[in-house]
Order: C-alpha cells, then sequence, then structure tokens
C-alpha cells in the first residue's frame, strides 16, 4: 500500500511537472509515453485526465498533450483518458523501455453526458443522471454566438424562456409565468436587489460565467421560495490549468463598447479566477417624438469578481469570493439626478468530502444591492433611494449508501437560514426585514441500471408566514440513450416585501401593499422523454402548472386609480417543449426548439398578459478546427409569437390589452482563432433582419447593429510567440 | 394635447415661498417656486415685487402678473384678467441677448383658455390661461415620462400694468430632483 502510494506520488510529480522531463528520464524503468491529440484539429489536448486503473492514480498531460507512465514492475495497463468536451477512450497499453511515443487521438463530443450538473438535486450529479430535465449552455456555446450579454443568450438558446420589454425595463418569462416566479441562481445562491420584480440583469456578466444550467418547473422542494417556474443557475468559471489570462474587447453600433478581463491559476492546492469588466453605450432612442426619454440611456457598467479555492487536504475544499458591480444610467432628460446601482457580494463556502459516499457543504453567503439617486445640483451628491441586503448560511450534505443488488440511495439533505432586509422609499417605515428557516431532503433511490426513484421535501418556517412545506416525486428510467422522467412537485412563493408594505403615491396613482396576503402554491406535473448520445441530444417535455393564489395589482374597490395586490387569480398552465441538438457532420451543429404554452387565467379565462402562445429557437453552428486556426460561424433566431401586452393610449392616458405581433431577431457571429487559437477575431450582425417595434414596448432592439470583437489568450500567445 | 398625468409627487412639502438669487445679468432674476402642492390651485406672482401675492378675485386683480398652477399659466389680460397682459413666444433664443427691440410690433398673445385637470378622476376643464405658456415644459405622457423638460423658449410677458418681461422657464425640479418646483428667470425690458 505504502509502495502504491509512493509510486503514485512519483509518477505523479514528475508527470505534472515538465514535458521535457519525458526526455531525460531515468532508463532503468518500463514506461509508457503517450501524447494525446484533438482527432478534428491533430492539436495537444493539454490537461486530459489519464488514469490508470491498475494503479488507481490519475496524471493530466502537460500543455502539449505529453504523459508519462513509469513503472518497475508491470508490462501492460489500462489507461482511461478524458477531458472535458471529449469522449471517454480507454487503451490497453503495453510498457516498455521503448521511448517511442503513441499518439491517441480523443473524439470530440457535442454532449458530454458526463458533464457534472448541480441544479437539478443541488448536488453533483452527471447531466445523464438528473432526475429532472436539465438544459446547459456551455461556454463555447456562448462565444460561439458572439453574445456577451447573459439574457440574450439564454433567449437564443431557449425557447419557452423569453426575456423582453416591459414598461421601461427588462422582464422575462419561463414557462409561461413572470420574472417573479422563477428563481435566478449565481452557484446557487440567490441574487439580492430588485426592481419591477426583476433582478438587474445587468450584473449578469458573461465573462466570469461558464455554463448556465436551466431547470424548468416547480423546485421549491430544493430551492423554496419562487421556483415555480424554474431556476436559472449561472455557473463561475473555474481555472483549468496553472496560467490563464484573458483580454476581450467588443465594440458595436451606439458606442456599445466592453473591455474586460480574466486571470486564473489552478495549482495543487490552490486555484484563483478573477473577471474585470467594464461596459458603456451611448444609449438610443426608437421614439424620437419623446426627445427627452431614450429608450436605452447611456451607461457605464464596472463589475469585478474573483474567487479562490483552497484545498488544505484532498477531502476538503474551502471557496472564498467576493464580487462588485456598479452602473450609472446617465438620464437624458433635465431632471438634475439620474440613477445609481452598486452591489457587494461575498461568501465563503467548505466541502468536505470523506469518499465518494459522504460530503458535507456549509456556507455562508451575503449580498447587498443599493440603488442611488445622484443628485447633479447637489455636486453629484448620492442619495440611497432603495437598499436589499440578504445573508444566507447554509449546511447540507450528499451521502451514498449501497443497500445490494445494484440499488443505490443519493440522499441530500441540508438546512438554510436567509435574513433578508429591504429599504426603500416607497414602503411603509422605508425599512422592512424577514427570516426564513428551511430544511430539506431529497433521496434518489437507483434500482438496478435503470429506473431510479426522487422523492424530497423541504420545509420553510418564514417568520411573516408560518411554515411552507413543498414534495416533491419523480421516477427516472434510462436505457441505453433514451431517457424517461416523470415528476410531480410542489412550488410556492411568499409575497415579497413590495407586495405587502408598498406606499406610493404619485397623486394620479396610488399603490398600497397588502399585509394580509397569502403565499402563492402550485403543483407542476410534467412528463418527459429525451434521447442522449455523445452527438445528438433531442427531448420532448409535456407539463402542467397550476398556480393559486396568484398576486395581482387591482384596484381598490370605491376608488379611483388606487390599487392594491390581492391574491385574485388562479392560472392553470398547460405545455410542451421541444429541443434538438445535434452535429449534422463534423463540422455543422442545429441547435432549435420550440414552445407550446398554453397559460389560461381562470378569472379572465384567456391567455395570461405577456406569454406568447408559440415560441422558437433556431441555432446553425459552423466550426472548423485546422492546425493554423478555427473558424466558427453561427446564424442564430429566436421568435416570438403573437401575445398580449399592457398598452397605454397616448391621449387619454388610459391603459388598455393590444397585441404584439410575432417577430423574429437573427444574429449572424462569424470568428476566426489564430496564432494557435491566442487570438479570437469575431465580427457578426445583431439583429439581421432590422426589426424595428416603434413603439418601446416587448422589443426595444434598435435594429441591425454590427459588431467586432477580440480575444487574446495571453498565454497561449506568449507561448506561440516563443515558439 | 398636453398631458398632465402624473404630476404630483407631493413628497416634500414646503411653504409657498421664492427663493431668489441675483443673476449675473444686471436686472435678472432667478426665481425657484414650489407649487408642489399646487396641482389643483393658482398662486399668483407679481414680477414687481419678484414674489408671490395675494390674491382674492383673480379676474379683477391688478396686483399680479402670472398666475401658476403646477405647469400650467396665466397672464393678467384677455379671459385671466382685466390687465394688459399677454405673451409673444421668441422661440430657442439666447436670453441674455433679448431687448426690446427684438420686438418690433410684435403681436401679444392674450389668454384664451386651457385645459387643466379638476380632480384625481381625473376631469378636465377648461380654464382661462395662456396657451402659449402651455408647453413650456413637456411632460410626454407615461408613468415613466415625468421629465418635465423646459422648451426653453424665451417669451416676453406683459406685466398687468403693460410693462415687458423677459421670461424663460429653466427647470420643474429643485436641488433634490423633487419635481414641483418651477425654475425661471426673468427681467424687466422696460
Amino acid at each position: 500500500m505504502i509502495f502504491r502510494k509512493t509510486l503514485t506520488n512519483i509518477i505523479s510529480l514528475q508527470l505534472v511537472l515538465l514535458c521535457t522531463v519525458v526526455e531525460i528520464a531515468a532508463q532503468d524503468n518500463n514506461r509508457f509515453v503517450g501524447r494525446i491529440i484533438d482527432s478534428e484539429d491533430m492539436l495537444p489536448v493539454p490537461y486530459a485526465s489519464v488514469q490508470v486503473k491498475e494503479l488507481k492514480f490519475n496524471v493530466l498531460t502537460c500543455p502539449e498533450g505529453f504523459f508519462r507512465i513509469d513503472t518497475p514492475r508491470m508490462d501492460s495497463l489500462t489507461i482511461e483518458i478524458s477531458f472535458v468536451g471529449y469522449s471517454r477512450k480507454i487503451i490497453k497499453a503495453s510498457v516498455t523501455n521503448s521511448p517511442d511515443t503513441v499518439l491517441i487521438e480523443l473524439k470530440r463530443q457535442l454532449i458530454n453526458m458526463e458533464e457534472v450538473v448541480i441544479t437539478a438535486t443541488r448536488s453533483r450529479r452527471m447531466l445523464k443522471d438528473v432526475p429532472v430535465p436539465t438544459q446547459i449552455i456551455s461556454l463555447q456555446q456562448m462565444e460561439n454566438t458572439g453574445l456577451t450579454n447573459i439574457p440574450d443568450i439564454i433567449n437564443t438558446m431557449k425557447p419557452g424562456v423569453d426575456f423582453y420589454n416591459e414598461g421601461r425595463g427588462m422582464t422575462f418569462r419561463m414557462q409561461g409565468v413572470a420574472a417573479k416566479y422563477s428563481l435566478f441562481l449565481v452557484d446557487g445562491e440567490r441574487i439580492a436587489g430588485e426592481n419591477r420584480d426583476n433582478i438587474d440583469y445587468s450584473r449578469l456578466v458573461s465573462g466570469n460565467i461558464e455554463r448556465v444550467e436551466i431547470v424548468q418547473g416547480a423546485s421549491s422542494s430544493l430551492y423554496g421560495s419562487s421556483a415555480i417556474g424554474g431556476v436559472i443557475n449561472l455557473i463561475t468559471r473555474t481555472p483549468e490549468t496553472p496560467f490563464e489570462s484573458e483580454i476581450y474587447s467588443r465594440f458595436s453600433k451606439f458606442s456599445e463598447i466592453e473591455n474586460g478581463f480574466n486571470i486564473g491559476t489552478r495549482r495543487e492546492k490552490i486555484s484563483y479566477f478573477a473577471n474585470a469588466v467594464r461596459l458603456s453605450s451611448n444609449g438610443y432612442d426608437n421614439t424620437p417624438q419623446t426627445s427627452d426619454i431614450y429608450t436605452v440611456e447611456p451607461y457605464q457598467i464596472y463589475s469585478f469578481f474573483n474567487k479562490a479555492v483552497y484545498n488544505p487536504s484532498e477531502k476538503w475544499e474551502i471557496d472564498t469570493r467576493f464580487s462588485y458591480y456598479s452602473r450609472e444610467r446617465f438620464d437624458v432628460s433635465t431632471i438634475p439626478k439620474h440613477p445609481f446601482y452598486s452591489d457587494f457580494a461575498a461568501g465563503i463556502k467548505s466541502c468536505y468530502k470523506n469518499s465518494d459516499r459522504f460530503s458535507i457543504y456549509t456556507s455562508l453567503y451575503g449580498d447587498n444591492y443599493n440603488t442611488y439617486d445622484v443628485l447633479e445640483r447637489r455636486n453629484n451628491e448620492k442619495r440611497k433611494t432603495y437598499n436589499n441586503r440578504q445573508l444566507t448560511a447554509k449546511v447540507s450534505t450528499d451521502i451514498k449508501t449501497d443497500t445490494g443488488c445494484n440499488n443505490f440511495h443519493y440522499i441530500t439533505a441540508g438546512m438554510e437560514l436567509l435574513y433578508d432586509e429591504m429599504f426603500a422609499q416607497r414602503i411603509q417605515d422605508s425599512v422592512k426585514n424577514n427570516t426564513i428557516l428551511s430544511v430539506f431532503f431529497q433521496d434518489e433511490v437507483k434500482t438496478g441500471h435503470h429506473v431510479s426513484f426522487t422523492g424530497g421535501a423541504r420545509a420553510d418556517f418564514n417568520y411573516e408566514y408560518g411554515s411552507s412545506f413543498s414534495p416533491k416525486a419523480s421516477v427516472m428510467y434510462r436505457k441505453n440513450s433514451m431517457i424517461y422522467r416523470a415528476s410531480v412537485a410542489t412550488g410556492f412563493r411568499t409575497p415579497g416585501i413590495k407586495e405587502r408594505y408598498y406606499d406610493f403615491d404619485l397623486g394620479f396613482i396610488v399603490v398600497k401593499g397588502n399585509e394580509n396576503l397569502l403565499p402563492e402554491k402550485s403543483v407542476y406535473y410534467s412528463i418527459a422523454a429525451e434521447y442522449l448520445t455523445g452527438n445528438t441530444n433531442a427531448s420532448i417535455i409535456g407539463y402542467n402548472n397550476r398556480i393559486k393564489d396568484m398576486i395581482m395589482e387591482m384596484p381598490i374597490e370605491g376608488t379611483i386609480s388606487q390599487y392594491t395586490y390581492e391574491n385574485f387569480s388562479n392560472v392553470n398552465i398547460y405545455g410542451a417543449d421541444l429541443m434538438l441538438r445535434t452535429k449534422i457532420t463534423g463540422s455543422f451543429t442545429l441547435t432549435g426548439g420550440y414552445s407550446f404554452i398554453h397559460a389560461l387565467d381562470l378569472e379572465t379565462k384567456k391567455q395570461l398578459v405577456g406569454t406568447s402562445r408559440h415560441s422558437g429557437t433556431f441555432s446553425l453552428d459552423f466550426i472548423k478546427r485546422m492546425k493554423a486556426h478555427r473558424v466558427g460561424i453561427n446564424l442564430n433566431a429566436k421568435i416570438y409569437g403573437e401575445k398580449e401586452f399592457i398598452n397605454m393610449d397616448e391621449e387619454t392616458s388610459l391603459f388598455f390589452n393590444d397585441i404584439y405581433k410575432t417577430y423574429s431577431i437573427w444574429k449572424l457571429s462569424v470568428n476566426n482563432s489564430f496564432l494557435g487559437n491566442s487570438l479570437t477575431l469575431r465580427t457578426g450582425i445583431d439583429n439581421i433582419f432590422n426589426y424595428r417595434s416603434g413603439i418601446d414596448v416587448i422589443s426595444i432592439d434598435p435594429g441591425r447593429r454590427y459588431f467586432i470583437a477580440l480575444n487574446i489568450q495571453c498565454g497561449n500567445l506568449f507561448k506561440h510567440l516563443v515558439k | 394635447m398636453k398631458t398632465k398625468l402624473f404630476l404630483f409627487s407631493g413628497l416634500l412639502i414646503i411653504s409657498l415661498t421664492a427663493c431668489e438669487k441675483e443673476n449675473n445679468n444686471p436686472g435678472s432674476k432667478e426665481v425657484v417656486l414650489d407649487v408642489s402642492k399646487d396641482l389643483f390651485n393658482w398662486i399668483y406672482f407679481s414680477f414687481s415685487e419678484k414674489d408671490t401675492v395675494s390674491v382674492a378675485d383673480f379676474h379683477n386683480d391688478v396686483n399680479w402678473d402670472l398666475g401658476i398652477r403646477y405647469e400650467s399659466f396665466r397672464t393678467n389680460g384677455g379671459q385671466s384678467g382685466i390687465g394688459q397682459g399677454g405673451v409673444y413666444d421668441l422661440g430657442e433664443v439666447d436670453y441674455e441677448t433679448v431687448t426690446l427691440s427684438l420686438i418690433g410690433s410684435a403681436d401679444f398673445i392674450e389668454d384664451d383658455s386651457i385645459h387643466v385637470i379638476l380632480d384625481m378622476k381625473p376631469t378636465w376643464a377648461k380654464v382661462p390661461g395662456s396657451v402659449p405658456l402651455d408647453d413650456m415644459f413637456l411632460s410626454p405622457s407615461g408613468p415613466y415620462s415625468r421629465t418635465y423638460d423646459p422648451n426653453n423658449h424665451v417669451y416676453i410677458i406683459k406685466t398687468a400694468n403693460g410693462k415687458h418681461v423677459k421670461f424663460i422657464g429653466t427647470s420643474f425640479f429643485n436641488d433634490y430632483a423633487e419635481e414641483g418646483y418651477l425654475n425661471f428667470k426673468f427681467s424687466f425690458l422696460d
């Protein structure tokens, strides 16, 4: 045992250090020298995992793709090679004292079925094993679209999730329900601050995001309040190599400029990643008839994110992070003020993994979001108008037990404490707070090779509302490439602080909160079939979401232009999502989707306002990798079906329901990577067919825009130039 | 029609006093008048007094020159009063360079009737007022559009006793960006 460990350590050390070690190694041992290359472009695959089955150890390939195994006592080895985005490969290797290097080709995979996802179960599970369908938008997909705005990226990739304009801000709907019924998370943490039921989407900077995980349908049994429509979880980047550095810049119409950099390192015990970005725009005006108001006003955003991960031992990982964000929006009117938004978030997480069978997670995370008025006549003095601070403490554990005969239990259990405090000028007494204690439990029982059952529940003890109980159950059957899933889950949403305590008096319009509101509750049924292979993912999901006691803004009886919030409506949503992602040939990938939503308001017997019955996405990617460079082309479209929206009569200033016709936005992006893929030049067209609405509702797209972007991988560039 | 919805913030209530400061231009006065509570009331300003004045019967009183009802105005002439009041709109010109000689034989527009709201329903009504001054602050419709951008026109206002005052509305906000604070500049031309 000691010998094996020692041997493993020696080999690992030798292999991880430098490629040149290969050439000067001692000749006494038997050895195997290999080089992993991409089967398409024949370029080396650095930092791929090489596992020697007989010795039970892992090493990584060096930056040039080499690895070497020295063993004094074995003639052949079983070597398993794996790397994100490639098919796993197992080879039988003869170990000799020959110095010849064996070339091993890895095949690229469109879909990494063994990719670990977190959102569906609140624990690390492979994509193919999760009991509820999870959709992933990978970094490569994001990059190939040429888009850098997370809502734009999700819009482009996902039918049934529609970001659009409402009033003077962005909002979205997922499976027919409004933004307040869905949760946006960053690495599993809630995002503080809201404006008209929406988080500040400008905070979501793609530069620090590795992938987006989308779980549609009720998830309150794991995530508590607001997870009625689904959960969108943004997973931040983790460095893969000892040194990573990237500078990027994007320029588009209206002087929309994004400049940023990433830096990261991954060592044996520590890894670090930081992203800093500045975005600015001169804004634009789609409605020149209102010259004092821009559709999008000039803005300037600064964002900084960094996280450090330290491994005191093989079993223990500590993650610390903090982020800062500010946005200043420059009002083009003569009102002597403009808004300024800022956020500071920090957290610490610990993961202790005793074995594959037991892990315990603890975390403490705080998020502090502020809105200010900048008083231009008072030397730009900042006056705070809104503050939301959230502090979350969590403890959870994952336990895997083997009950024999291929029966396993995967148990996830934990508790959370959330303190939520809000200051706003327009709520009673200006400051309100709430505390929620939650416990959750989930058991996934895997029986045999094909079937698993999952049951779980969460209890939330809300200081304001007492307790809520959210159970769920699901079943999954997987055989070969087919996965069938069925689930029933409950969701709930406690009324927000604004809905309870709002005190908004414009004279002409008065909106008052209602302290007697009940939580909104839902039951979600879904059935899904999925075909999942390395190169194709096709799925169909049918669902029914019944939401009770939906909170709406209603006129106060006997008053004029006075409103309050009431548990007014029940909604019954039937829908279906079809998704396809497939590699047509070696270079072409087709992605498409269609979403049907019949969202019936049981009070009005009409489709929910703002919800399209039909929507779709289309994306065609061409990627050609050559030795010297890589070419990528992406053509994508989002088709938004007809929907109702609330319009206002310019003459009478009265609101009325109007119809917004079907429209589509098409985008093209072309990129070329050269100098060893260290430089990527990207150019393209947003809104190819120049769609413009003419009114600032639903779509605020300003029409056709050309963009150009440059991305420099500094480390790779340096290596390439040195060569 | 100028939309007059969403006019009333009512957040900071200060007594009806005019704040006045000397301008670099000799004889020119800058005034900030709190009209935030006057969505339904008229208050009256005298250019010679440089302040608001008390008026019991506006139609038969010659001690006021400019009536203000939030963002609506009247002069002491035509349908509004028995004085010699009226308005001549010079458009967007340099306020500092305006002199009496620019006016020539221009026709001053006496007050006619303008639309104002009477209550929160809202009920609209026609009352005596100055049509040219009605567009001094732009307030496009919509709950998020209360910008009250000044049109930057320079007006010549004839006072009740026939004197000429050059006048420009500069803002509808106070230093804390609260709406309902009429900022204007004026000076006598004769």
